[in-house]
């Protein structure tokens, strides 16, 4: 009975994950895994190198509090944080619950109070490869109790699917960015802060013709069916700012 | 269409108000009452962000009747919240639905006041689009305010 309900919930999540294909949706798919596991906070990190003394600049996405990420680059925690260095060394996921006085010991005070006050009792950091070679980390944090192996195992395969995604997505962004000529990527930006066709053939010296031939182009380049979806798209992608 | 809603899109069942005997104007206007609310219409096939003077001063960008510059009041929003919903806008205007989001909105004090939006879409002569409302999200508690205009009995 555990087995087919250990199962569905893989199944349901893994679909979930494969569906999402964008950044937004990726965050609320991965969002829904640690729900599912009973975690309240989820991040998907770049691994740290020996050399980084900040959590913030490595985060990729996460739904920790703004203020925990601040107190812990405040107290300079990650240099101190026991799975730094093996997230590096070992592929081996990492499971921590602070009742248990060894796991609790190998933090240092700061970081165990830190995550005692944040509810982060019991978590799991999970290191992985992305396509592109860039060593990477999931992890799951929350007040729950300690991770069983067929959990972990379960959490495994998902996150498998979770690395499908977000490779997916970097590679539709990275396409984005690539795909739309200067003079489009010009034009789309004007037209996101407001401007006519009229207008942006002004600023740039062109018939608001080719404007229009411009902006039909980046729909299609972007996949998009209309101007309003365009300029969504472009700002999601950050090809504007 | 992939995007969830965490809350489901209900539609208000209509109530009856002839004994109550309070207008649609009325109503509106006491909800949008003692806070900025204002209105907006996104153009589909433009995509030109047309708003009203509380949205304006929601996200602190000088009036003007003209499209708004979407990139300056996306910059008002927090970062966290932004990418979402230029995403919601994106599935909306191309699966053609309402929605609606609650999200975070630099207060000029160095902190952030709370916004809600609500977007509904609109097919018209126009070639369609979505129109809404978005108020600041201030419910706090054991607050009062009196009206200016008020006449002794």
């Amino acid at each position: 009975m555990s087995y087919m309900t250990t199962s569905e919930r893989q199944s349901l999540l893994s679909s979930e994950l494969a569906v999402a294909r964008t950044r937004g949706l990726f965050a609320q798919a991965l969002g829904r895994v640690a729900a599912a596991f009973g975690f309240e906070h989820v991040t998907l990190l770049n691994a740290p190198s020996a050399e980084d003394l900040l959590l913030k600049p490595l985060i990729i996405e996460s739904s920790l509090p703004v203020s925990y990420i601040k107190d812990f680059d405040r107290g300079h925690m990650l240099r101190a944080c026991p799975f730094a260095a093996r997230m590096r060394e070992s592929a081996v996921p990492q499971v921590w619950h602070l009742s248990d006085p060894a796991h609790a010991q190998s933090f240092p005070t700061d970081i165990r109070n830190l995550m005692l006050q944040r509810g982060m009792m019991a978590g799991i950091a999970m290191p992985i490869n992305s396509a592109d070679g860039q060593r990477l980390v999931f992890w799951f944090g929350g007040e729950r109790a300690s991770l069983g192996q067929s959990e972990i195992n379960e959490l495994v395969m998902i996150v498998l699917h979770a690395l499908d995604t977000y490779n997916a997505v970097k590679r539709n962004e990275e396409s984005a960015h690539s795909a739309l000529s200067a003079r489009e990527l010009e034009v789309v930006r004007w037209t996101a802060q407001g401007k006519t066709s009229i207008e942006i053939g002004q600023i740039l010296a062109l018939s608001d013709h080719t404007v229009n031939a411009y902006m039909t182009n980046a729909i299609k380049k972007l996949d998009c069916v209309n101007r309003t979806q365009l300029v969504a798209k472009a700002i999601r992608l950050k090809l504007i700012n | 269409m992939p995007l969830r809603f965490e809350q489901p899109a209900v539609e208000h069942r209509l109530q009856s108000r002839a004994h109550i005997g309070i207008t649609d104007a009325e109503a509106l206007t006491m909800f949008a009452a003692y806070r900025l609310f204002g209105f907006w219409r996104m153009n589909l096939e433009t995509g030109h962000f047309f708003a009203s003077e509380d949205v304006h001063q929601i996200f602190d960008l000088p009036y003007s009747e003209g499209p708004v510059n979407l990139t300056e009041l996306m910059s008002r929003i927090h970062e966290e919240d932004r990418l979402l919903i230029a995403e919601t806008f994106e599935q909306a205007s191309l699966h053609r639905v309402g929605f609606h989001y609650v999200y975070r909105v630099d207060n000029g004090l160095g902190g952030y006041k709370m916004v809600r939006s609500v977007g509904k879409f609109c097919d018209d002569a126009s070639g369609g689009g979505i129109v809404g409302i978005t108020y600041e999200f201030v419910e706090k508690l054991r607050i009062v305010g009196f009206e200016d205009s008020g006449t002794p009995a």
